[in-house]
């Protein structure tokens, strides 16, 4: 065995195999430019609306719910990402050789969807901060504040990256259970764009349903409708509940349709 | 060591592996010979672990590779070259699948240079030409300097600088004590790299040999004898209950083994030029036991050169 090779370290580990998702990741210029897009398309967002001023007493929460909504492009162009990642895996042919280093399946799974979990924390973190930065310099004279004392602005500052990182990780899940790009593209955008404009058209019941989608959970978790107004709110702990479902829930189908099919 | 028992495969109606068992064994290199669609890149898939059996067992040394803890350092396979992400550049592509075994980057240099990546190794896979694709495939299996390698086809496409570095290549491993798994479509590579051969045809095993053995298996029986007087000796030949036909300055004999016919000639005076017992190339052994197995015929080409 090569000296370069062997040792007690060289082994396959979570750790491991979450640097070399993450190292797949940082080595294509796509992760750079996607994080870029996300942050502008936000920054736009936020630093052009007019935001009509806060009620006197209300400049708090009018800032953190504009901050909050700035988020929405980056959440969908990060979701979609990390899908078409997933699924990139098969359209290359990347797979085979994947699948051959870290043939146990699950532990690929959590590594991939650990690693994208991480881009999109750390590119809605950015987000967050760069939003809040243009609020308090572009709007403070219509009374922009953040108060780091306030438990609703952690709400919105861990809530927001919370909610990008779960629909990331339900993205992955989704991306590796269909294996095609275009149609996990498709349910992505479904359940995050279209579904909840349901409750727009008259049908009360599927508006109640979309309460429980990510838009609605993530709303609940965030408090501020910045993932999409929804007709029930289910709290901070009901809606990350539900989040974490979504999350959980589409990875845990995907490994288990995984361990049964030819890869 | 490759063990395959009783392994099954049905993609749809067709059964593409039928209840195959062989062994591939550590300190050779055995050749994986077939027809198209004989089931082969099928088998070596699930020895990876990458397909499902239906029914059967495929380890390597002694476990299926997920039970391993380093997966990478006990099998690597080059099972389809370009099987890379193109964007990617040849030298990020090895680091990633580095990493997942704590691999540094001395390893990543060391097979870059073995395989002769070194002038394109910053330049992104989509760019490259079959034989560097091939070339990179094989750094990515014996990245982890496993003690197993799984070659499918390896030399599509190179040159023959490289053909013949893929040759050392398997036979070094063979030499190490390791188990080498090759499959091919050119008979003499294979005969010249390979010690035992296992041919499937129709998803069943139809030979499991050495490489001597299977050509003997094969061989017509005839001898080529050359003597001081080759027409003297046709009598004596067909006198012993043998036939003979003349080949360009030779006899060829059937019926007869090289002892007894040094003997008749011995016996009559004359002087013996050449005896060779005429042995059968592995390509003529393996045509002759697939004929019935191949599954995709060709026509023969209309005014071709015969």
């Amino acid at each position: 065995m090569s000296a370069s090779v062997a040792g007690p370290e060289t082994r396959l580990t979570y750790g491991g195999a979450v640097r070399s998702e993450l190292l797949k990741l940082t080595t294509m210029r796509s992760m750079w430019w996607v994080g870029a897009v996300a942050v502008a398309l936000s920054l736009i967002g936020v630093g052009t609306s007019s935001h009509p001023a806060p009620a006197a007493g209300e400049e708090l929460e009018w800032t953190l719910v504009n901050i909050a909504s700035a988020i929405i492009f980056a959440w969908v162009v990060l979701s979609l990402y990390a899908a078409l990642q997933a699924t990139g895996e098969w359209s290359s042919g990347m797979y085979r050789v994947s699948l051959a280093v870290v043939p146990r399946r699950s532990l690929w799974l959590a590594a991939k969807a650990t690693a994208l979990g991480v881009y999109a924390g750390v590119v809605s973190i950015i987000v967050t901060a760069c939003s809040t930065a243009t609020m308090l310099a572009r709007y403070s004279g219509e009374g922009a504040v953040v108060d780091l004392a306030s438990g609703r602005t952690w709400q919105v500052f861990i809530g927001v990256p919370a909610v990008c990182v779960a629909t990331a990780v339900m993205a992955v899940g989704i991306g590796l259970l269909v294996r095609s790009s275009g149609l996990a593209v498709t349910i992505v955008f479904t359940l995050l764009v279209l579904l909840p404009f349901a409750g727009l058209f008259g049908l009360e019941w599927l508006g109640h349903i979309t309460s429980y989608l990510p838009t609605g959970a993530g709303d609940s978790v965030v408090g501020s409708g910045a993932f999409g107004a929804s007709m029930d709110d289910l709290g901070v702990l009901g809606g990350s509940v539900v989040m974490l479902a979504w999350a959980v829930g589409a990875c845990v189908v995907a490994a288990l349709a995984m361990s049964r099919r030819d890869a | 060591m490759i063990e395959v028992s009783g392994l099954t495969k049905t993609y749809g109606s067709k059964r593409a592996v039928d209840a195959i068992s062989f062994m591939a064994p550590p300190g050779s290199v055995t050749g994986f010979l077939g027809p198209n669609g004989a089931g082969k890149s099928t088998t070596m898939r699930m020895i990876m672990g990458l397909d499902r059996p239906d029914s059967g067992t495929a380890t390597i040394e002694g476990k299926p590779l997920a039970a391993h803890a380093a997966p990478m350092c006990v099998a690597g396979a080059l099972l389809e070259a370009k099987s890379v992400t193109p964007g990617r550049t040849a030298r990020n592509h090895l680091r990633v699948l580095a990493a997942t075994h704590g691999i540094g980057r001395k390893r990543v240099d060391e097979v870059i240079q073995m395989t002769g990546l070194d002038t394109v190794a910053e330049q992104r896979v989509k760019g490259f030409s079959l034989g560097m694709g091939q070339r990179l495939g094989i750094a990515t299996a014996i990245l982890g300097d496993p003690s197993t390698l799984i070659m499918d086809e390896p030399v599509n496409g190179l040159d023959p600088d490289g053909v013949l570095w893929v040759r050392n290549l398997a036979r070094q491993f063979a030499a190490e004590g390791r188990t080498v798994l090759l499959s091919s479509h050119l008979m003499s590579e294979v005969q010249l790299t390979a010690d035992r051969v296992v041919v499937i045809g129709r998803g069943r095993i139809l030979a499991d040999a050495s490489i001597s053995d299977f050509t003997a298996q094969a061989a017509s029986g005839a001898v080529t004898v050359r003597t001081s007087d080759d027409d003297v000796f046709a009598g004596i030949v067909a006198d012993a209950g043998a036939t003979s036909a003349r080949s360009a300055d030779a006899l060829v004999v059937d019926g007869l083994e090289p002892p007894r016919i040094a003997e008749l000639a011995v016996h009559a005076g004359l002087d013996l030029h050449e005896l060779v017992k005429t042995n059968a190339t592995l390509e003529e052994a393996y045509l002759s036991l697939t004929a019935d197995a191949v599954e995709y015929h060709a026509t023969a080409v209309e005014g071709a050169v015969r």
